[in-house]
């Protein structure tokens, strides 16, 4: 394994990236985004791991600062889910992709990550994989609840200040939310087909049933949709318990194991590289 | 297809013609494994003198890390070479967190200077940090013999700083809509690691972070110190005046810079904080312009007079 450290050019700016590398011949290169403003390695050096986990296998990756964080240039006042860094992360991997010398392509994504991860591999015909960490709030890959009306707004506000109010009012909220579920954002429903889809959540009940709805009214396309639960209480948007950590890092690499060409047939026990 | 190393060796650095600098990324060796870093230097002329930026401990290194970067390229652009780099445990770095502890973190930031003195041929180096950077930079700096110490709202004493880590820790998981369950302080009773949002911190760690007291182990540090205090009120805080008698007590010179800031209470958190549906914004913009101002302003303006660099 080998990594080199890049500035990657981006307009007037430039990109902070660490390309890691396999000792043979890259079967692949998948491209590591984690939450906006957390650098490149993720916290605790969770892509780094990652990175490492997954060149024991021959995949290649690139982990990279987005535009004014970590050691990227650059200003961002504010970031948007509708206005992600889907350019930037398209020149990382194509920059990496031309110096690895490969074209199939896989993706990470986690929280706003995810995002960036599925308008990626919606808008490049090579990303044949991703994997979509949501552990935390769903909006990153759900399309926004419909607006409340405003009677439900006045009811809610009435709850919040009386707990007997909350107690009848809330499950009556909850009923009338529960009927419609939420659809993917648009970049799922385009990427379906092209490119293997692998949602990451926590075992808490609430994600999978979501997110399974989500994918039942898409449009078969052809493309495998497949859903990993992790066992771990206190995971948050991008805060993995420590022991939680090895799991994902293994789960992430066996997908990517799976879904790119050449399949190392390897069995677990991946997630020790320091 | 095969790799192209010579274009990859082509994209180690970019240069900024506005700043009149150049930023150099690096893989030196620090406690004992490789790592990654940047360097950053002027453009034109020799560099007048070196800083390391020492980063921060524990998951406050993912927040400060990007007012680092500015900081340096801000210090290059004034006429000095400056290293960033992750220790042992950190971001890049070779090695796992579980070797990571303010010792190691003092360790490899002298690792780093001498990387710098090597690689650029300065001989009068600094330490520069934030928060428990800002305490690493001056244990670093008095173990190296520095010439030169920056610590912004540096950790004067440790007790009680990992209990406030464990707290905001609890915090951001109630925030988020999940039951926090039991404490990070109670599972590090029984389990031995103190998981900090995602960061575990070793029970050496946690002695060592405990035990910090600058007063009590700045014992030889004789170069010029800025200290800046970051504070929603104006008024100098006693472990910062404190802290500034003693490094004076100790033959140095010391400057003390109180930047009064509303976003003051949450330097070292988070910096981009939701504000509506998949939105976040910078709350922290203004407040780390002043910091790259007073600390580059004040760097631009030395004159090291007794600077020594171990050989």
């Amino acid at each position: 394994m080998n990594e080199v450290p890049l500035f990657v050019p981006y307009g007037p700016e430039h990109l902070a990236a660490v390309l890691c590398l396999p000792e043979s011949e890259p079967r692949g290169l998948v491209v590591l985004l984690q939450e906006f403003a957390v650098g490149r390695s993720h916290k605790n050096r969770m892509w780094t791991r990652a990175a490492r986990s997954m060149a024991a296998l021959g995949i290649a990756s690139v982990r990279m600062d987005y535009l004014g964080t970590g050691d990227s240039t650059g200003e961002v006042p504010a970031v948007e889910f509708e206005s992600v860094a889907i350019e930037e992360v398209v020149a990382v991997a194509e920059l990496a992709a031309d110096l690895v010398g490969t074209r199939e392509l896989g993706v990470v994504g986690n929280c706003f990550g995810a995002r960036a991860a599925v308008a990626f591999a919606a808008g490049t015909p090579a990303c044949r994989t991703a994997a979509l960490v949501v552990p935390g709030s769903l909006d990153a890959v759900l399309a926004p609840a419909p607006q409340t009306s405003r009677m439900g707004r006045a009811a809610k506000s009435v709850a919040r200040r009386s707990s007997l109010v909350k107690r009848v009012v809330r499950p009556i909220l909850k009923r009338g939310r529960g009927r419609e579920p939420r659809p993917f954002v648009p970049e799922v429903a385009e990427a379906h087909g092209g490119t293997d889809l692998l949602f990451v959540v926590p075992d808490d009940g609430k994600h999978e049933g979501k997110l399974r709805a989500a994918a039942a009214g898409m449009p078969e396309r052809g493309g495998r949709v497949e859903f990993e639960l992790i066992s771990a209480s206190r995971i948050t948007g991008t805060n993995f318990p420590v022991t939680a950590q090895p799991v994902l890092i293994d789960i992430l690499t066996t997908w990517m194991d799976r879904t790119l060409p050449g399949a190392s047939l390897r069995v677990g026990q991946l997630a020790q590289q320091p | 297809m095969g790799i192209d190393t010579e274009r990859i060796a082509s994209l180690r650095s970019y240069e900024d013609r506005g700043l009149a600098i150049r930023e150099t990324l690096v893989q030196p060796r620090v406690g004992g494994a490789s790592t990654v870093g940047v360097l950053s230097t002027p453009l034109e002329g020799t560099p007048a003198g070196g800083w390391v930026i020492c980063h921060s401990f524990g998951i406050e290194q993912v927040y400060l890390q990007s007012l680092e970067s500015t900081v340096a390229r801000r210090l290059a652009a004034v006429g000095f070479a400056v290293l960033r780099s992750h220790a042992q445990g950190y971001g890049d770095s070779e090695l796992g967190a579980e070797h990571a502890t303010p010792g190691s973190q003092v360790r490899d930031a002298q690792d780093a200077a001498a990387a710098l003195v090597e690689a650029v041929g300065v001989t009068r180096v600094g330490f520069a940090g934030m928060r428990f950077g800002g305490s690493i930079a001056a244990l670093a700096a008095d173990a190296f013999g520095a010439a030169g110490l920056v610590a912004v709202a540096p950790v004067v004493t440790g007790g009680g700083s990992i209990q406030a880590m464990a707290r905001q820790a609890q915090m951001a998981e109630l925030s988020s809509g999940r039951d926090a369950g039991e404490s990070p302080l109670d599972e590090f009773r029984s389990t031995g690691v103190l998981d900090l949002l995602g960061f575990p911190i070793s029970r050496e760690a946690f002695e060592e972070v405990s035990a910090l007291d600058l007063v009590k182990q700045l014992e030889r540090f004789r170069g010029d110190s800025l200290l800046v205090q970051v504070s929603r009120a104006p008024t100098p805080e006693n472990a910062m005046a404190g802290l500034a008698e003693h490094l004076r007590g100790l033959g140095g010179t010391c400057d003390v810079e109180v930047l009064a800031d509303r976003a003051a209470l949450r330097f070292g958190l988070p910096r981009y904080r939701r504000s509506e549906h998949g939105r976040k914004e910078d709350t922290q913009a203004g407040l780390s312009e002043s910091i790259a101002a007073v600390v580059s302003a004040w760097c631009r303006d030395r004159q090291w007079q007794q600077a020594e660099v171990r050989s």
